[in-house]
This record gives C-alpha cells, sequence and structure tokens, in this order.
C-alpha cells in the first residue's frame, strides 16, 4: 500500500469530477427562443436599458384632494402572453427607472438573492388572476421619486412590488382589469387605513401580458409589532366585500366568498424595527393630510350618532350612521363605479363642466363650485400636468379621475377627459339619488 | 448582443453550466430548470457583465445564486430522486476508451465513490471543491463568483480536501492493491 499524496488526490479530483453531462440540444434551443422572445429577434440587448420593452407609467401620487377616499379604475394594455420568468423586485424598480429603489430592493434581498427569480416569492390565485409578491423594502429616502412636494414632501416609505397575472396565461386586460393594491395593519381598520389614507402611490408597468404592480405608502415598518398585510384586489377600492376586520384581535382575513381577486399577503418585517410613537405621529400626519377637507361637523355629527327627526317613538329614531359605516358606504360605491357605469350611477353636475387648454408647462387648473348652502361650499381647486394626470394606474390614456368624500351623500368625483385637441375637460359627478349636492 | 452570441456563449461553455448545475441539483430536471435559468438570467443581466468580463465565471455566479435561492426547494426533490443520479454516469473521453474493461470497472468505482464523497461534504465546501476542481476556476475566480474572501475559499477548500483525503484514503489504497496485483 501507498500514501497517497497530495498531488495524487488532486489528480483523482480532477478526474471523477469533470464537466461530462450534456445539456439536451433542445434545452439550448427552447433557451435561445426565450430569449429571443424576450429581447427581440436579432439585438437582444445592449444592456438593461434595451431590455425593457413594455410601456411603464410615472411614480404617480393619490390625488387625495381633499377627501379620504379614491377611485381608481385600473387600464393596461395586454400584449402576447408568454410563459417567462417574472422581474424580480429590483429588476420592475429598474424598469421604473427607479435606481436607488431599485439598489434597496436587491439590499433587502441580499447577494444571494440577487439573481433570484420571481418565483421565489408567495403567489396566490382567486378570482382568475395569480398574484406574486416580489419585494417588500422600507426605509428612508430610498426612491428617486420622494411622494409629495415642497414642505408636504415623505420620503420615510414602504415599498411593495406584485406580479399580475391571469391564471390561464391570457394577457391582464385595459379593459376588464382593475386592481387595488395597499398594505394593511393590524388592528387598525382597514377601511380607514389603506393605501389611500396612507398617502398612497402606485406605479405599474404591463410587459408580456404581466402587470407589475409597485405601490408605496408611509412606511409601516413602523406598525412591524403588528401583523402587516398586503391586499390585491380587482376592484378600484378597498372594500369590506372582500375582506374581514376581526375587532376582537384586529386581524385582517380574506372573505372566502369573494368569488374575485382577494388575496392578503402577510408581510416579514424585522419586528425590532416596530416604533409606536412615530407610528402614532405617522398615522396623525396622514389624517392631517387626508382630512383637510372633510367637514369636521359632519364627521362629529356621524361619529356622535346624533338623533335626527322629533323625539317620537324610540323605534321611529334613527342614528345616523357611524364614520365607519359612511366610510363603508362610500368605498362599497366606488368598487363598483367604473367609467362605463358613470352615467348610470351618478349625476354630472353641469355647471361645474369646462375645458382648457394646458398652459406652457403643460399645467391645466379648474376652479368650480358646488350646489348648496348648508354649509356654505368653497370653490374647489384641481388639475395638474396633463402628462401626469392621463398616466396614472387608474383610467385609461384620455380619462382620469379623483373621488373625495366622508359619506355618500357628500362623495364628488372628478373627471379628465383629454381631447384631440389636447385640450382637457373637466366635469364633477355625484351619486344618483344621494347626494346632497342634487338637492 | 446578438441570439448568434448567445448560442456561441451556450456552445462554449453549456457543458460546463450545465454539469455544475447537475451537481448542485443532484437530479435532472432541477438541473435543467437551473441551466435553463441561469442563461435567461445572465442575457437580463447583460450591464453585469461587461466586455472583459469572464462569461463562464459569471454564469457560473449566476447559476449558483440562483441554486441557494432555491436550494431547499431542490434538496426536497432529490432525496425522491437520489438513486436516478447515483446511477448516471459522466461523459468520458479517449482517456476512457484506452482503458481495459478491468481499468473502466476500477476508474468507474473510484469516481463513484469521489462524486458520493463530495456530495457528503457540507454545500459550502462542496461548491468551493466544485468550481476549483471540476470547473478549472482560480482561487480568486472562485472569490468573486461567491463573493467570498479568498481567505474563505482558501479555508473551505483545505477542509475539503482534507474531509475528502479520509473518506478516499481507503478507497484508493485498495485501487492500488488491486492495481498492483495485477502488475
Amino acid at each position: 500500500m501507498r500514501e497517497i499524496e497530495n498531488r495524487d488526490m488532486d489528480n483523482i479530483l480532477r478526474q471523477s469530477l469533470v464537466p461530462g453531462f450534456e445539456p439536451d440540444p433542445s434545452l439550448n434551443q427552447q433557451i435561445l427562443r426565450q430569449a429571443q422572445g424576450r429581447l427581440g429577434a436579432e439585438d437582444l440587448a445592449a444592456g438593461a436599458g434595451a431590455v425593457g420593452g413594455g410601456g411603464w407609467n410615472h411614480k404617480i401620487g393619490w390625488a387625495l384632494r381633499a377627501a379620504v377616499f379614491l377611485l381608481m379604475l385600473t387600464g393596461v394594455c395586454g400584449t402576447v402572453y408568454a410563459a417567462w420568468r417574472l422581474y424580480t423586485a429590483e429588476e420592475t424598480a429598474r424598469q421604473m427607472h427607479d435606481s436607488k429603489l431599485a439598489g434597496a430592493f436587491r439590499e433587502e434581498a441580499g447577494w444571494e438573492d440577487a439573481g433570484q427569480q420571481a418565483d421565489q416569492g408567495e403567489t396566490q390565485v382567486y378570482g382568475g388572476y395569480q398574484v406574486t409578491l416580489l419585494g417588500v423594502v422600507s426605509g428612508r429616502d430610498i426612491s428617486d421619486y420622494p411622494m409629495g412636494s415642497g414642505e408636504d414632501i415623505q420620503t420615510d416609505r414602504t415599498y411593495a412590488v406584485v406580479a399580475i397575472q391571469r391564471a390561464d396565461g391570457s394577457p391582464v386586460s385595459a379593459e376588464e382589469d382593475s386592481f387595488f393594491v395597499s398594505p394593511l395593519i393590524q388592528g387598525y381598520d382597514p377601511i380607514f387605513y389603506n393605501a389611500a389614507t396612507m398617502r398612497g402611490a402606485a406605479t405599474r408597468f404591463e410587459e408580456e401580458g404581466v402587470l407589475y404592480w409597485l405601490v408605496s405608502c408611509s412606511n409601516v415598518e413602523y406598525f412591524a409589532d403588528h401583523r402587516i398585510y398586503l391586499c390585491v384586489t380587482d376592484t378600484d377600492f378597498y372594500s369590506k366585500r372582500l375582506y374581514t376586520y376581526d375587532e376582537t384581535d384586529g386581524s385582517i382575513s380574506r372573505r372566502e366568498d369573494y368569488d374575485g381577486l382577494n388575496a392578503l399577503f402577510e408581510l416579514e418585517l424585522d419586528a425590532s424595527k416596530a416604533d409606536p410613537a412615530a407610528a402614532q405621529a405617522l398615522l396623525e400626519e396622514n389624517w392631517a393630510f387626508v382630512e383637510s377637507g372633510v367637514a369636521a361637523e359632519d364627521s362629529a355629527a356621524a361619529g356622535n350618532g346624533a338623533v335626527a327627526g322629533d323625539g317620537a317613538a324610540a323605534d321611529e329614531t334613527v342614528l345616523e350612521p357611524t364614520a365607519e359605516e359612511s366610510a363603508g358606504e362610500v368605498s362599497d360605491f366606488m368598487a363598483e363605479l367604473t367609467l362605463y357605469n358613470l352615467e348610470e350611477k351618478c349625476v354630472l353636475l353641469e355647471d361645474t363642466v369646462q375645458t382648457a387648454m394646458p398652459d406652457e408647462a403643460g399645467m391645466v387648473n379648474f376652479t368650480y363650485a358646488l350646489p348648496g348652502d348648508n354649509p356654505p361650499i368653497p370653490a374647489g381647486s384641481t388639475g395638474g400636468l396633463v402628462s401626469w394626470l392621463f398616466r396614472q394606474p387608474w383610467g385609461d390614456d384620455r380619462h382620469t379621475w379623483s373621488a373625495g368624500g366622508g359619506k355618500l351623500s357628500d362623495l364628488t368625483i372628478c373627471i379628465y377627459t383629454l381631447n384631440e385637441d389636447g385640450s382637457v375637460t373637466f366635469g364633477v359627478y355625484v351619486p344618483k339619488d344621494v347626494s346632497r349636492y342634487l338637492e | 448582443m446578438t441570439n448568434i452570441e448567445l448560442a456561441e456563449w451556450i456552445d462554449a461553455y453549456g457543458k460546463e453550466i450545465f454539469s455544475f448545475c447537475k451537481w448542485l441539483t443532484g437530479c435532472g430536471p432541477e438541473a435543467e430548470e437551473l441551466y435553463q435559468d441561469t442563461w435567461l438570467v445572465v442575457v437580463r443581466r447583460l450591464e453585469e457583465l461587461d466586455a472583459a468580463g469572464n462569461v463562464k465565471s459569471y454564469c457560473l455566479s449566476v447559476a449558483l445564486r440562483l441554486w441557494k435561492n432555491k436550494r431547499r426547494r431542490y434538496a426536497r426533490r432529490r432525496r425522491i430522486e437520489e438513486e436516478q443520479f447515483s446511477g448516471e454516469i459522466c461523459g468520458y473521453g479517449r482517456e476512457w476508451q484506452a482503458l481495459s474493461p478491468e481499468q473502466r470497472l476500477l476508474r468507474q468505482e473510484r469516481e463513484q465513490a469521489v462524486r458520493e464523497a463530495v456530495e457528503e461534504l457540507p454545500w459550502r465546501q462542496r461548491i468551493i471543491v466544485l468550481l476549483f476542481y471540476m470547473e478549472e476556476q482560480p482561487l480568486g475566480r472562485i472569490a468573486e463568483i461567491t463573493g467570498l474572501p479568498l481567505g474563505t475559499v482558501k479555508s473551505r477548500l483545505y477542509h475539503a480536501r482534507k474531509a475528502l483525503y479520509q473518506k478516499l484514503k481507503d478507497l484508493e489504497e485498495n485501487v492500488s492493491d488491486i492495481e498492483e496485483e495485477r502488475v
């Protein structure tokens, strides 16, 4: 017998560990086909900048003009579905030209996940949609596009990315699909606390029939000592028809009796980041922001359950709805509303209709007054960059809207229509029969 | 980059990348998936591969990252398909053809034993061994591929070799005895 020397050992290992496995030629062909299909026939790509392809929309802030509620109609243009790996959260951010956020997602994933594929994330299938949570990251100044402007800027935020596909492989359709994506917090009724009330913003782009949706809102990591969820729905707004909020323990769960999309992910946040004081301050700041347009006396009256009528029989006593009930009314109404049934469910306030050409900066502004004198309704003012208005994840290329009102009777829906000549027509709709502005 | 260039890359490095995937996953279907994913990620992340970059080592690093992400899933499947993997035989070249039937048997047994010994290494050491011996990557490049400090790479390789030596010593002595008897 002889001793094995180091050199022998090296030789044995080299001889035994030869790269002797050949990939099947058909597998290589499949890779080439997929690469070609994704990146173009001849020129695959010179770099990441050429890899994109799908149209994308700029980051937008929810138009919480003076209200708690917002209407979203989401439209995307489906192309050809292809069975392809999804973008990662980092790649999604990069496609949205947000390199700082891409870096944050990359750092959050860690080196080992730098090349991760989306199938690593949790996927849920409901209502014919397949939703994959691609990533979540929170922090201060981690995006190239901070929320707000001037003194109202907010840089400490949470960002979440989901990919939405149709379960049958058909493309996500602009005509048929609308979505609402929002973090939710255990112990905080989602009717009141969702992305729309937490200074939410959304950006999306569609590629190969897959909708990539980036939602951001105030940093929910401060609530990390609670369970944090992410809801994804096929409605325009949060609705109690889709989820159950358990007031005893504050938990939120899907309603199984809803046959559409009501996915609910539980986010894994670092519990050590919880900061109750910062969380409370955040809530107060956000509510101050969204409540700026809600009449304080209305809220107080609703919250106190003011008694109407003349004090006759108890069974005839009518309590005004609580703030929560009112909120539920509004959100349910909004969830059902689309551009296509707008005329059916609402009435246009003719006096608010006006058309304007954008100014040199590309801005349009509309000032309007609402009817009624109890209490007197101040004139409203709204508008914005045309290029911004019509690239929001709700509406379509020619229509967009925002809505506000703490109660159904107060609800106003501002509709903006981009005309062929570049002008914008504005008008305010209100719900039929119940609106105070129709009295 | 054109699809022709991609085809050239696949032609040049496909076998080595696929073998690495095969070793990482230990079973057929997952290896193919990993191999496919590796190339598709490489195509999508071309910006990370600068003009002077080493395509093979970049592909290996991508495969490694993907595998790390999915290795728990692969490991579950692997237990089921372990037998199938152990029955596979690597491709052999001219040297193999020149061996006598007995020598082939001896070599085959030895290689099987080496593969099993390598398989039994902790995965952190196994990766270093595969990159060093099978993929013939220099230590500095392995450090880049794995994202580890060079000292860590050396240390893992040292401990892996030591463990392999202990496992293979007896077998190699037996093989040597047989070869000496034949002489």
